[in-house]
C-alpha cells in the first residue's frame, strides 16, 4: 500500500523581479496513514512552501507530491489546511464558518447542521454557535478553524504554525486538545512548527530541514508515549538533539550566507 | 417598535450629552454672530442690506414655504423635496446597478482593469457640473439633472467597488480553495461579501455629491420644481430669505441622506459581523 504522502524531489524557485530564490531543491519525504509529522527548520526554509504546494495553494517547479498516489495538481477538499492567521469569514458565525466545506458541496441544509453541532462539540466550542469570529479568542479562532477544516473529512491535515500568534499558555492547552481531536478524528497531520518543544510534543517524526534551498537534514523518530512530560528526562534529551541539529543549520547557514558567492 | 425607537434615542441623548450640548453651542453661537452681522448691516441706510436677512425672517420663509404655495408656482416645499429626491434617487440607482459590476469586473480581472482604468480616469476628472448645458439640452430637464447626478455618484461607487475587491484578505481565499471552492464560489462566498462595506462607503461618499449635483443642474434646468431651482428662483425674485431657507433645507437634506447612508451601512457591517 502507498504511503498516505510521497514527495520525491520537490523543487520550488521564486520569482521575485529579476531575482530567482530556490525555496525547495530535492525535498523527500513519505507520511504513512494517521501520522503525525512535524516540519521543523530556519526561518525561510520552505516549510510553508512544502504545504502549500501539498495544498494546491503553490504550483510545484519539480518533482512529484503524491496522495495516496495521485499527483496533487490543484487545491481540493481531500486537504483541509490550518493558517496561523486563521482565515475565518468574519460575516460567519462559528456554525456558518464550520459549514462552509459542505456549502461549497451543496450538502443539503440538515446535513450540514449535523455536522456542524459533532464538530463544534468535537473542538470544544458548544455555545459559542452563533458567535462572529471578532467575538473569540486566538485559541477559540484556531478551534474553529480546525473544525472547519475536519468537517470536509480530508484524508489529510496541513498546519501551518496553527499556534504561532497564541500566548504560551494556550499554545500549551491547543496542542494537547489538538493530539485529542487527532486521535478522535485519526487524520494524517502535517504541521510546520519553528518551536523545537511543540514539535518534539506533538509528532510522531520530526523532518528537520535545511536552510534555503530546503531539503531534508535529518529525520528524527519520537517514540515516546503520549500524554507526554515536557519536564521528563526522555522529551528533554529529544529536545536537545532536535535543538542541536537546527543550531547545526541555523550556523551553517549563516556562514554561508556571510562568505561572498 | 414605536417605543422602542424612542428609548433608543434616549439612550443615544444620555450617553452623548456632551456632543449634542457641544452641537447646540456651536450652532447657538453661529446663528448670533449672523443676528449681529445683519443687524449691522441693517443699521446703515445700505443697498445690499436685503442680501443679509434676519436669521428670524429665514425662519419664519422656512416654515412658510413649507405650509404655505407659492402664489406663481403654484408649489410648496415639500413637492421641491420630492422632485429633488425623486432625481437623486433614480441618478442612484442608475450609478449602482452601472458601478457595482463595471467595479467587480475591474477588480477582478486585470485585462478589465486595463482597458476600463484610461476611460475612467479620463472623465473623472471632469466636474460633473461641467455636463450640465450639454446633459439639459440633449436630454431635457428631467433626466438631465438625473444623469448629472448619475456622473456625481457614479466614479466614488466604482473606486470603492474596485478597492474592495482589491482588498480581500489573500488569506480569505486561501482558505476558501482549500476548502473546496472554485472561482465562482470564491466570487459570490468570499469576494461579494468582503465587499459589501467598502460599498456602502461609496454610497455614502456618493450621496453627498449627488446633493450637490442636483442643486446646480436644477438651478439651470428643471422640470416640476426642486430645491435648487427654488433657490434660484428666490434669488432672481429678490425674496433672499426663501433663498436662504431652501439652502438650509439642502443642507439638512445632505445631512440626513448621509446619515441614513452611514447608519444603514454600520448596521449592515455589524450585523454581518465585520465591525
Amino acid at each position: 500500500m502507498s504511503p498516505c504522502i510521497r514527495i520525491a524531489g520537490l523543487s520550488k524557485t521564486f520569482t521575485k523581479g529579476r531575482k530567482e530564490v530556490k525555496a525547495l531543491d530535492g525535498f523527500d519525504l513519505d507520511v504513512a496513514d494517521g501520522e503525525f509529522v512535524c516540519l521543523l527548520g530556519p526561518s525561510g526554509c520552505g516549510k510553508t512552501t512544502v504545504l502549500r504546494i501539498l495544498a494546491g495553494l503553490e504550483v510545484k517547479s519539480g518533482g512529484s507530491a503524491r496522495l495516496h498516489g495521485t499527483e496533487i495538481s490543484r487545491a481540493g477538499s481531500d486537504r483541509g489546511m490550518v493558517f496561523q492567521e486563521f482565515g475565518l469569514f468574519p460575516w460567519r458565525t462559528v456554525r456558518k464558518n464550520i459549514e462552509f466545506g459542505l456549502e461549497i458541496r451543496h450538502v443539503p441544509e440538515a446535513g450540514r447542521s449535523d455536522a456542524s453541532r459533532r464538530f463544534v462539540d468535537l473542538v470544544g466550542l458548544k455555545g459559542f454557535e452563533d458567535a462572529h469570529p471578532k467575538e473569540l479568542s486566538g485559541g477559540m479562532k484556531q478551534r474553529v478553524a480546525i473544525a472547519r477544516a475536519l468537517v470536509n473529512n480530508p484524508l489529510v491535515l496541513l498546519m501551518d504554525e496553527p499556534f504561532g500568534s497564541l500566548d504560551a499558555q494556550t499554545r500549551n492547552l491547543m496542542q494537547k486538545e489538538l493530539l485529542r481531536i487527532w486521535s478522535a478524528a485519526r487524520k494524517t497531520v502535517l504541521f510546520v512548527t519553528h518551536s523545537v518543544e511543540e514539535a518534539v510534543f506533538l509528532a510522531d517524526r520530526i523532518v528537520v530541514m535545511t536552510a534555503r534551498p530546503g531539503k531534508v537534514r535529518e529525520l528524527i523518530e519520537v517514540s515516546l508515549p503520549r500524554p507526554r512530560d515536557r519536564t521528563s528526562s526522555e522529551f528533554l534529551a529529544i529536545r536537545s538533539k532536535v535543538l542541536a541539529e537546527l543550531e547545526e543549520e541555523f550556523e551553517r547557514a549563516q556562514k554561508a550566507e556571510l562568505s561572498p558567492a | 417598535m414605536a417605543n422602542r425607537f424612542a428609548r433608543g434615542l434616549l439612550k443615544n441623548v444620555a450617553d452623548n450629552w456632551k456632543q449634542y450640548v457641544q452641537a447646540a453651542v456651536s450652532i447657538a453661537a453661529f446663528i448670533v454672530a449672523w443676528q449681529l452681522y445683519s443687524t449691522y448691516l441693517h443699521q446703515g441706510n445700505l443697498s445690499y442690506k436685503g442680501y443679509v436677512p434676519y436669521p428670524i425672517d429665514v425662519a419664519k420663509a422656512l416654515h412658510s414655504s413649507f405650509v404655505h404655495r407659492d402664489p406663481i408656482t403654484n408649489l410648496t416645499m415639500w413637492s421641491h423635496i420630492g422632485a429633488s429626491l425623486e432625481r437623486i434617487l433614480y441618478g442612484f440607482l442608475m450609478a449602482l446597478a452601472a458601478a457595482v459590476p463595471l467595479g467587480l469586473l475591474m477588480g477582478t480581472f486585470r485585462t478589465a482593469d486595463a482597458l476600463g482604468r484610461p476611460i475612467v480616469e479620463l472623465i473623472r476628472p471632469i466636474p460633473p457640473l461641467a455636463w450640465i448645458p450639454i446633459f439639459i439640452v440633449v436630454l431635457g430637464v428631467f433626466s438631465g439633472p438625473v444623469a448629472i447626478v448619475f456622473l456625481g455618484i457614479f466614479f466614488p461607487l466604482l473606486l470603492n467597488v474596485i478597492f474592495g475587491v482589491r482588498s480581500v484578505d489573500q488569506n480569505l481565499i486561501d482558505a476558501a480553495r482549500t476548502l473546496g471552492s472554485n472561482r465562482s464560489q470564491l466570487f459570490v462566498k468570499v469576494v461579494l461579501p468582503f465587499t459589501v462595506p467598502y460599498l456602502m462607503t461609496g454610497i455614502s461618499v456618493g450621496l453627498g455629491i449627488g446633493w450637490m449635483c442636483i442643486v446646480a443642474a436644477e438651478m439651470v434646468g428643471n422640470y416640476g420644481g426642486g430645491v435648487g431651482f427654488f433657490i434660484n428662483d428666490m434669488a432672481v425674485r429678490g425674496q433672499f430669505e426663501f433663498m436662504y431657507a431652501g439652502m438650509i433645507v439642502i443642507g439638512l437634506l445632505g445631512i440626513l441622506t448621509t446619515g441614513v447612508a452611514s447608519a444603514f451601512g454600520r448596521r449592515l457591517s455589524k450585523w454581518m459581523g465585520m465591525t
